[in-house]
């Protein structure tokens, strides 16, 4: 397994990014994009890059803060957060991503996901909604947001929604809100929801269900699994015969 | 039905490779169910030996069918000892939609759903060969509604598998009981279980502190997963190819997950 952090120009910005693979394998495999939860590109982030790497994937995990900033909690991860701005600017950023993990030889341009948790949950939708070449797309209790007038066609990547059925971050309507806009721009999706609250897969944020977020071990479980089914999909069968 | 095709063919070099030759036996099952006699059909691969985890499959309104055998044959294939259950007694199929809401009608409400289902998993658990702690239900649509019943009933059961299943309540008593996980497999735009029924669903299985996960299919309507229901989603019901198989292997995964062990050891 082989680590490396890599500088990608992003607008004006310089971001740094946690690029892992297995270099025991050979030959073109698909590339999968993690992007970061509200904490910036850290080590939970780089957990998930690191597992991916170990089911044969060239992973990159975005830093979308740029010049790897990273949050120690809440209260700095707000500033964060609003500093990246609107959904064109999360929608470039990704982007540059996209496009540094494209351009790594091992990676087939044809097999590329990206999965995102919480913020990058948000991001990723947001990435399929701007019609970028994607297989498919993960959010794990992401932000939910609607494709805008300008999406409604242009949907490529195929897209799989874990929720946390309690999260109050995200609530009923929210959720409906989102589906009905994925309808409306035919994509291909597919939603599940467990019954837990925010941040379910992330060890960190402890176990306290009250406080909105909380580790649940099942449900991190279950949607990795999901995951790796929805890959098996994408990746089996070439996404342009 | 090229799809169908590769569910074979992907079930039959799992077994060629995992257990050489398998061998699909198939049998009809009498069993006492109160005071009718029920018609099940039972599949196993009697090439793997050992203790198997029992898996029961309940039919559509239609009755058993062609299409609920081949799903125990499916499971059969997967290492699992299937019995379709026979909800409507004597094997009863119907032949019209009038007929099936008759049937289905006739067990729905009250307790027969529920005593009906309970008959068919004791006589799947007495058989030779299961292990009767590593037990499932699936069903679809009519049987989506008899699995969950049977897990509010508080079956001993590892988990239940609904697709594109009426989605019932849990009542209070049934609240602490629940012993069953629980999978719903949706079609978002089943024009029989709205979003609202959807919710009060999920909402009775959280105040019953159930296990339960919920999936929605984008365009999905009613029956998808059966080929026999046409491709015309403006009707309400239709197949959905890819969501036929994302909710099998959903299933295949959940299965993973509560026997533990793999199937036929």
């Amino acid at each position: 397994m082989t680590e490396q952090t890599v500088a990608y120009a992003m607008g004006d910005v310089t971001a740094r990014g946690f690029l892992v693979r297995d270099e025991a394998l050979s030959g073109p495999r698909p590339g999968v994009l993690v992007v970061h939860d509200a904490f910036g590109c850290a080590d939970y982030a780089k957990s998930r890059a690191r597992q991916l790497a170990g089911l044969g994937f060239v992973a990159l995990a975005a830093d979308m803060f740029g010049e790897g900033k990273v949050a120690a909690n809440f209260e700095e991860a707000r500033p964060l957060i609003a500093g990246v701005g609107g959904p064109e600017v999360i929608r470039t950023r990704a982007a540059a991503a996209l496009a540094r993990l494209r351009a790594e030889p091992d990676v087939d341009p044809d097999r590329i996901a990206a999965i995102g948790y919480c913020f990058g949950g948000r991001t990723v939708l947001e990435l399929a909604y701007s019609g970028a070449e994607l297989a498919g797309v993960v959010s794990f209790h992401g932000g939910l947001t609607v494709p805008g007038d300008e999406d409604l066609t242009r949907i490529k990547a195929k897209i799989l929604i874990c929720h946390g059925d309690a999260d109050p971050h995200v609530p009923p309507a929210a959720v409906r809100a989102c589906l009905d806009g994925l309808v409306r721009a035919g994509a291909d999706w597919q939603f599940v929801a467990y019954n837990v609250v925010h941040g379910f897969t992330h060890p960190g944020v402890g176990d306290d269900i009250s406080r909105g977020v909380a580790y649940d071990a099942a449900a991190d479980r279950r949607s990795w699994q999901a995951m790796r089914s929805f890959f098996d999909e994408l990746f089996t069968a070439p996404t342009h015969p | 039905m090229n799809g169908w095709r590769a569910v074979w063919m992907v079930a039959m070099a799992a077994l060629l490779a995992g257990r050489g030759e398998a061998k699909i036996v198939e049998q009809t099952l009498t069993y006492p169910m109160g005071d009718v006699t029920a018609r099940g059909f039972l599949a196993r691969d009697d090439a793997v030996t050992g203790a198997q985890p029992g898996v029961l499959v309940v039919h559509e309104w239609w009755g058993l069918n062609d299409y609920t055998k081949r799903r125990a044959r499916q499971l059969a294939a997967l290492g699992y000892v299937a019995l379709a259950a026979d909800m409507y007694g004597d094997g009863k199929v119907a032949a019209t939609p009038q007929e099936a809401g008759q049937l289905a009608g006739a067990v729905r409400g009250g307790t027969l759903l529920r005593t009906r289902a309970a008959a068919a998993l004791a006589t799947l658990r007495a058989q030779p060969g299961v292990d009767p702690h590593r037990m499932a239900a699936i069903g679809y649509c009519f049987g989506g509604t008899t699995v969950l019943e049977l897990a509010y009933s508080g079956a001993d059961l590892a988990g239940v598998v609904s697709f594109h299943g009426g989605l019932t309540v849990p009542g209070e008593q049934d609240m602490g009981r629940i012993k069953a996980k629980i999978l719903i497999c949706h079609g978002d735009a089943d024009p029989h279980v709205t979003p609202a029924v959807v919710r009060a669903c999920l909402d009775g299985l959280t105040r019953a502190k159930a296990d339960w996960q919920f999936i929605a299919y984008a365009g999905a309507v009613h029956a998808f997963t059966n080929p026999d229901s046409g491709n015309d989603p403006s009707r309400g019901v239709a197949y959905n190819e890819a969501a036929d198989h994302r909710s099998w292997k959903a299933m295949s995964d959940f299965f993973g997950e509560i026997f533990a062990t793999p199937a036929g050891g």
